[in-house]
């Protein structure tokens, strides 16, 4: 690995605009990558991590201008590649090549894979037939084929031995940077440790960069030498590979790590279970855009929280600014919470819950205990809820959003260098770093 | 109640196809009981999703065929209740002149009680009443079978999105899956309906009852499903990777709250995944398939702490991100059509003998001092199993060394999958 560097991606954004009407008029747009940095070293490997829908495939594409991006500059030893021309940019597509998940949707049925290997040769301007397959016979050894399958169809592999040609494909112009989008997550595990190791060796031989983009931090950890974590869009943590999977900084690279299941049953119950989805891109939330689920979310000044009750209040709260809570569903599958005091009996003779049953109902619902430690906390909770369940819903929400604010919400973190000497972007961080910087505050 | 509720016995399920018989499951067993989890693992074409297809025939006969095997369903009510619907087809095992077994020129199959046409097999009665017995699924007509699909035995498939109808609202389909086993009327149909989106974690289940499959993500569509599947209160729930397609945050999600239901309901889960991670995180049996046969099965703290069969160890120790060296298999799976003598897993084991490629797969040893069976020949009479029990890597370098050595640069197995090729091509 040198200190030089080959690629770097500065601020880069690719939104996709959601239009309406014959006019297209714009009336929203999905931040699918929404400013994210790094940069890549000959002979290294980085990592993308991240659910599906966080944009990782997005910055691949846009980075290579199979899609033109947002905004950003991608430098390419130090040449913006997002000016080029056309001429251009053909020129610099010689030296970036991807790699695919699918193996056999990346091959035409109906080339041999002599002609499918060779075809970006013939693009780049190596007309002499004979050189051609001279170069993708010694390309198809080096994969682990034999020369002799040059003539062979894509049905005639396995899903390992197709994506074997597929990267004899990418290596067959040379390239300097090589992108691979999941290329193992179609294969099974046995093939996978063919296809990575493979890829580790071609890499050495070569001294290419590989971006490597994975949803599975197993396959991550294989072969990558620095991982950058995504989350909807926006890197949270870059870091070197050991030291991400020993020390993670951001709470959702630990939840991340902490859900994969462990092939060890004496490890079992010991994963981190994030609530909730992944949020829409199209309406990222403010702040720190893992605030939703984050199980290390900050609470606010003046209250003393369970950790664990003051992520139930806020998931409360979250669902509130939604909308008027369902107390049909409350009704139907919490009436045990409340106990028997507060079950009456309604004129019709069916059996209801009072205002109290249903607001023990609502904290079952939401995992919140009938008594908060905190008695300030309790009260706050206590008025809005009773406005919740008097058709009050406005004031109810109002009061939880005036008191029950957290600082994740109001400020977005940046990417910074933590104690731990690499970046994450938290704000749990930036809080220690200012109390190492200002000891004598208190 | 030592009986297991569902018990494979040597169950064959055969395609026909142009090339040739696929034999997709060859002959293997399967227990599951009552509160329990058994964890089906296997790399793909290894038969699993065939095996848990065939328990309740939903696979497509013709071209799938069961020739030989038995699946026992063990409910006694259903016994009772098919009894009285299909009187001509009891067989009761004490009586030796039962109706049916005389005049017919199909001979008893060996081990089994009655004739083709007989699938309520009653094993004991007290009084009048059934007390021990089964249903016979491979033998059970399809109007019998419909009962118990969706009813005892419930299915949760790979892809959410492909199991939901994309133009009924998610509340309908529940309550359709709710009515078609019970008598409820509209309105107390809607209000279980939604208790059970409540009960698999769906927020503003009343409020969600009327959205569309489209308007669920991956992860809320699987709980539809669960909801979906758990309607009829189901005896046993036959889960196909349900946790496949979801991001592994989704799947710890899916994963507790299978659990959860399960110490609830008490339901029996057979649970078929090729992920190794998530059967350490529910099992409490494992079967380790590999080409139509079982390799190994036990409890799962003793198989995963000393994998038996060679084939084990090796798809533990190929699992990515252990930190330690990779290690691959080589080779790939055998022929299904036409598969090798002896052992399946032979031709890629390093430590094969001779015996291990004559006569039939070896049968299933027990494991000294473990809950655990294993199909291998080094744990039959005159073998010695600590043979086996040593790293698959280390093995391996081992063989490839005495073989002449391979290239390095390559590692030995890179020159792999030229089996698939000769016996044309893509599986």
């Amino acid at each position: 690995m040198s200190a030089r560097t080959l690629l770097e991606v500065k601020g880069l954004k690719k939104h996709y605009p959601i239009t309406q009407g014959v006019l297209k008029k714009e009336v929203g747009r999905v931040r699918a990558v929404d400013g994210v940095d790094f940069s890549v070293s000959p002979g290294e490997t980085l990592g993308i991590v991240g659910e599906s829908g966080c944009g990782k495939s997005t910055v691949a594409t846009s980075l290579l201008r199979l899609e033109e991006p947002t905004a950003g500059d991608v430098l390419f030893e130090g040449e913006d590649i997002t000016t080029y021309d056309k001429a251009e940019l053909k020129r610099f597509r010689r030296r970036a090549q991807m790699i695919f998940q699918d193996p056999t949707a990346s091959f035409d049925p109906r080339m041999s894979i002599g002609e499918s290997v060779g075809e970006p040769l013939l693009i780049h301007g190596i007309s002499d037939r004979n050189r051609r397959r001279e170069i993708v016979k010694d390309l198809l050894e080096r994969v682990g084929l034999s020369a002799d399958d040059i003539d062979r169809y894509p049905h005639e592999f396995s899903g390992g031995q197709k994506q074997r040609v597929a990267l004899a494909r990418a290596l067959v112009v040379n390239p300097e940077l090589i992108v691979a989008d999941e290329p193992v997550s179609a294969l099974d595990v046995s093939i996978q440790a063919d296809i990575l190791s493979l890829m580790n060796d071609i890499q050495a031989e070569f001294d290419l960069a590989m971006l490597f983009i994975s949803h599975n931090l197993g396959v991550i950890r294989e072969v990558c030498d620095r991982v950058a974590v995504m989350y909807l869009g926006e890197i949270v943590e870059i870091a070197p590979t050991e030291e991400l999977f020993s020390n993670p900084q951001h709470p959702y690279t630990r939840a991340l790590l902490g859900s994969i299941p462990q092939p060890d049953p004496r490890q079992r119950g010991e994963s981190i279970t994030l609530s909730g989805d992944v949020p829409s891109p199209s309406n990222p939330p403010a702040g720190c855009r893992f605030h939703t689920r984050c199980p290390d979310v900050i609470p606010p000044e003046g209250y003393e929280f369970e950790q664990r009750h003051w992520r139930s209040v806020q998931d409360l709260r979250q669902r509130m600014r939604k909308g008027p809570l369902d107390l049909e569903t409350v009704r139907t599958a919490h009436s045990d919470a409340a106990g028997d005091g507060h079950v009456q009996t309604a004129e019709d003779g069916q059996s209801v819950l009072d205002d109290e049953g249903l607001k023990a109902g609502i904290r079952e619902e939401f995992d919140i205990p009938q008594r908060l430690s905190d008695d300030e906390a309790e009260d706050v909770l206590d008025r809005a809820l009773t406005a919740e369940v008097s058709d009050d819903h406005e004031s109810g929400r109002d009061l939880l959003d005036e008191e029950f604010q957290t600082p994740c919400e109001q400020t977005a973190p940046e990417l910074r260098e933590t104690s731990a000497g690499w970046e994450a972007a938290c704000l749990l961080h930036d809080e220690q770093r200012q109390r190492v910087e200002q000891p004598a505050d208190d | 109640m030592s009986d297991p509720l569902i018990s494979v016995k040597n169950l064959h399920t055969q395609f026909h196809t142009d090339d040739g018989t696929v034999r997709a499951v060859d002959g293997i067993d399967v227990d599951v009981s009552r509160g329990e989890t058994v964890c089906i693992v296997g790399e793909s074409g290894s038969g699993k999703t065939v095996t848990s297809e065939s328990i309740t025939k939903i696979l497509q006969m013709p071209p799938g065929d069961i020739p030989i095997g038995e699946v026992q369903f063990r409910d006694v009510e259903s016994v009772r209740e098919l009894a009285d619907q299909f009187p001509k087809r009891v067989f009761d095992v004490h009586e030796d002149d039962a109706p049916g077994t005389a005049g017919t020129d199909v001979p008893p199959e060996e081990d089994r009680p009655g004739d083709e046409k007989h699938f309520v097999i009653v094993e004991e009665r007290s009084g009048d009443r059934i007390s021990r017995g089964y249903i016979d699924m491979v033998r059970a007509p399809d109007n019998a079978l419909r009962k118990i699909r969706g009813g005892d035995i419930a299915h949760i498939f790979q892809n959410p999105q492909s199991a939901l109808n994309p133009v009924y609202t998610v509340g309908w389909q529940i309550v359709e899956a709710v009515q078609l086993h019970s008598d409820d009327d509209d309105e107390a149909a809607r209000e279980r309906a939604i208790d059970l989106l409540d009960r698999v974690g769906i927020p503003d289940a009343a409020a969600r009852f009327d959205d569309y499959p489209h308007e669920f993500s991956g992860g809320m569509k699987q709980r539809v499903i669960i909801a979906m599947a758990l309607a009829s209160n189901p005896d046993v729930l036959i889960a196909d990777e349900p946790t496949t397609a979801l991001d592994v945050t989704i799947q710890a999600q899916i994963l507790d709250l299978l659990a959860e239901i399960q110490e609830d309901l008490g339901m029996a889960i057979l649970f078929i995944t090729h992920d190794l991670g998530v059967v350490a995180e529910i099992a409490d049996r494992v079967v380790v398939m590999y080409a139509g046969k079982v390799m190994e099965s036990g409890e799962v703290f003793d198989l995963f702490e000393s994998p038996a069969h060679p084939y084990t160890r090796a798809l533990l120790e190929c699992l990515p991100g252990r930190g330690g060296d990779m290690v691959s298999i080589g080779g790939s799976l055998p022929s299904v059509t036409n598969p090798p003598d002896g052992c399946r897993f032979a031709p890629r084991c390093p430590h094969a003998v001779d015996d291990c490629f004559t006569g039939d797969q070896p049968p299933m040893y027990s494991v000294e001092g473990a809950d655990q069976e294993v199909s291998c020949v080094f744990y039959g009479d005159g073998y010695d199993e600590s043979v086996v029990q040593t790293e698959f890597a280390a093995a391996q370098n081992r063989t490839a060394r005495t073989d002449g050595g391979r290239t390095t640069g390559r590692r030995a197995g890179t020159d792999t999958d030229e089996s698939v090729r000769s016996d044309g091509g893509d599986r």
